[in-house]
């Protein structure tokens, strides 16, 4: 591929690409050239990334930072459900308005373990949901910030990758999403000995109480009300998807964990067994996938994992502590 | 809230009787003869459960403001409207009146039951009548209780949801989730049959009244409409909450054709 320099046609093929950097020099080296060529082809570049990663960039660009926009409207990265939402529906708008926009991406909030590989697992799936838009996106990663395992699987999730010299290049160790999906379950935190709340539910007329205790002890833990609210309905839907498909009982429960509030929902079902679950939002009419997908799009991390006991569905709400580690609960 | 054509859709016994024990106990504060119809077999338990409630069930019974009636009585043709004269006659401003619907359902033909409702229904809306008609809501389902919604479509009381409005407008409040979207789906259609055969083309649906909407509720506003919409005809859902946007929002109801949202406002951010 000849897509490295500045005037060379790189947007067709640069669809999904990550720059997986290790320094400044190498930074501006691997993602300026993608940064130049969106200028020179009138396209709006849009730059979501870490502050140390944009003032880089912006010292490479000269005046012409001037013409990158430096963040997505509704993106923060605070809560990885809505930062996915608020991309998915930016693209989206872009494209209804006919506006080609290249985009630049970058995670640098950190948070407990299974923060990363939510993160991943929903940058797995972006291919998809945001390549229908058909503009093409980097994400940056900081070798630096990450230990080998992940950046092994960051560069499994990209289809290409942006070089040294800032060329695309094909990526050989890039797996399908379903394939990355199927491979890494997110990792289920294990539930603390004392929780805020812990109910069991055998039919839908229980629902309505339920989402309200659990909207209570989540207030009462401290979390903000408009994340109270994507908490009642993203958990709502969880458990209702449980007392319509699973084996009941439905347990619930709901704990406080490095600032965010956790709930999880398990059944005696064997799930449904797809990986894929939730990730794509499902047509309008379908009977099933769209109450996952909301939930998705509230919470900042979803996992669920199926073992022998049955289904588990485990739901965290609201801003991550900034670098934070694990609370004791 | 209380009055009017009520539906009342009751979940538990302890539901039923906290219901009617509030709707018999308005009735009385408000000066109005209360008419309790009820089965011969069914005896007289409901006064100890009145009384229960702290409602002083002989007093009232004593001076002819709270009445049991056998269901016999009342529901041969005319019956009703002799009911409401006598309590009219009797100096009472309204009459309120309820019954065990459901079990009427199993004694009259069905034929008889849906007259005796329209009947019922015709004096709430020309007498100053109120009538509150239960039904178990575990057997109401399915095509049963779409046709009993369409013969309350205004006074619909589930646990967690209840119906108002008239004309081209539906006022909902509460709650709907897997437990009722049955009973707003009927509701909703039940509404825009009415407005369709009346020729309105525009309706209001008022949310914002509604605490909770989840998806299958969402749902249930895109498949209920499809015919009213693909005759041409509009749905605006009104409201305010945020988190209800969210969800309308997310599931991409402001992209379906014929249904429309005003008023909302934004979430911050």
């Amino acid at each position: 591929m000849q897509a490295g320099h500045p005037d060379a046609p790189l947007a067709a093929s640069a669809a999904h690409a990550v720059a997986l950097y290790g320094s400044d020099a190498e930074l501006r080296r691997m993602v300026l050239p993608f940064v130049r060529e969106g200028l020179h082809g009138g396209e709006a570049v849009v730059a979501a990334v870490s502050e140390q990663a944009a003032a880089v960039l912006c010292e490479g660009l000269g005046k012409a930072r001037n013409d990158v926009r430096w963040a997505v409207p509704g993106l923060t990265y605070t809560s990885l459900g809505p930062a996915s939402e608020a991309v998915r529906s930016y693209l989206a708008e872009q494209h209804e308005a006919g506006t080609p926009v290249r985009l630049l991406a970058e995670n640098a909030t950190g948070g407990p373990a299974g923060r990363t590989a939510a993160y991943l697992r929903l940058d797995a799936v972006s291919s998809e949901v945001y390549g229908v838009y058909g503009f093409p996106w980097a994400c940056l990663y900081d070798r630096r910030r990450h230990p080998a395992e992940v950046l092994e699987q960051v560069v499994q999730v990209h289809p290409l990758l942006l070089g040294a010299d800032g060329r695309a290049a094909g990526n050989g160790a890039y797996v399908s999403p379903e394939a990355y999906l199927a491979a890494h379950p997110g990792p289920l935190s294990p539930v603390p000995p004392t929780v805020a709340l812990d109910v069991t539910l055998t039919t839908g007329a229980e629902l309505s109480a339920v989402r309200n205790r659990a909207a209570a002890a989540a207030g009462l833990l401290g979390l903000p009300v408009a994340d109270t609210r994507d908490l009642e309905l993203g958990a709502g839907e969880v458990i209702a998807n449980a007392l319509e498909h699973g084996v009941l009982p439905c347990r619930v429960r709901l704990w406080g964990e490095a600032g965010q509030v956790v709930v999880r929902v398990d059944d005696r079902g064997p799930g449904d067994g797809v990986a894929t679950a939730g990730f794509r939002r499902p047509p309008l009419d379908s009977r099933s996938g769209m109450g996952l997908w909301i939930a998705r799009q509230l919470a900042d991390v979803v996992h669920v994992g199926t073992g022998v006991d049955g289904n588990a569905v485990e739901l965290r709400f609201g801003a991550v502590a900034r670098g934070g580690g694990r609370d004791a609960a | 809230m209380w009055d009017g054509h009520l539906l009342l859709l009751h979940r538990s016994e302890s539901d039923r009787l906290a219901r009617l024990a509030a709707w018999v106990g308005r009735g009385l504060d408000q000066g109005e003869k209360v008419l309790c119809v009820e089965g011969a077999e069914a005896g007289n338990p409901l006064f100890g459960h009145l009384r229960g409630c702290g409602i002083d069930v002989d007093a009232a019974a004593e001076e002819g403001r709270l009445e049991l009636l056998p269901l016999e009585a009342f529901s041969s043709p005319g019956a009703q409207d002799q009911v409401v004269d006598r309590a009219l006659d009797e100096g009472f401003p309204a009459l309120r009146m309820s019954a065990q619907a459901d079990s009427a359902r199993t004694v009259l033909t069905t034929e008889a039951y849906q007259d005796l409702e329209r009947r019922i229904d015709r004096l709430c809306r020309t007498r100053p009548v109120s009538a509150m008609c239960r039904y178990v809501r575990r057997s109401t389902t399915g095509q049963l209780l779409r046709d009993v919604v369409g013969m309350h479509v205004a006074g619909v009381r589930d646990p967690t949801l209840s119906s108002g409005g008239a004309g081209s407008e539906l006022v909902l409040r509460g709650e709907v989730d897997i437990a009722n979207v049955d009973v707003l789906a009927a509701t909703l259609a039940a509404a825009l049959d009415a407005a369709m055969s009346s020729g309105r083309d525009v309706v209001r649906l008022d949310l914002a009244g509604v605490d909770f909407l989840g998806v299958s509720a969402c749902r249930a506003i895109v498949e209920e409409s499809v015919a009213f919409r693909d005759g041409g005809g509009r749905l605006v859902l009104a409201g305010s909450a945020p988190g209800l946007l969210r969800v309308l929002t997310l599931v991409g109801l402001p992209a379906v054709p014929g249904l429309e949202l005003i008023g909302w406002d934004r979430p911050a951010g």
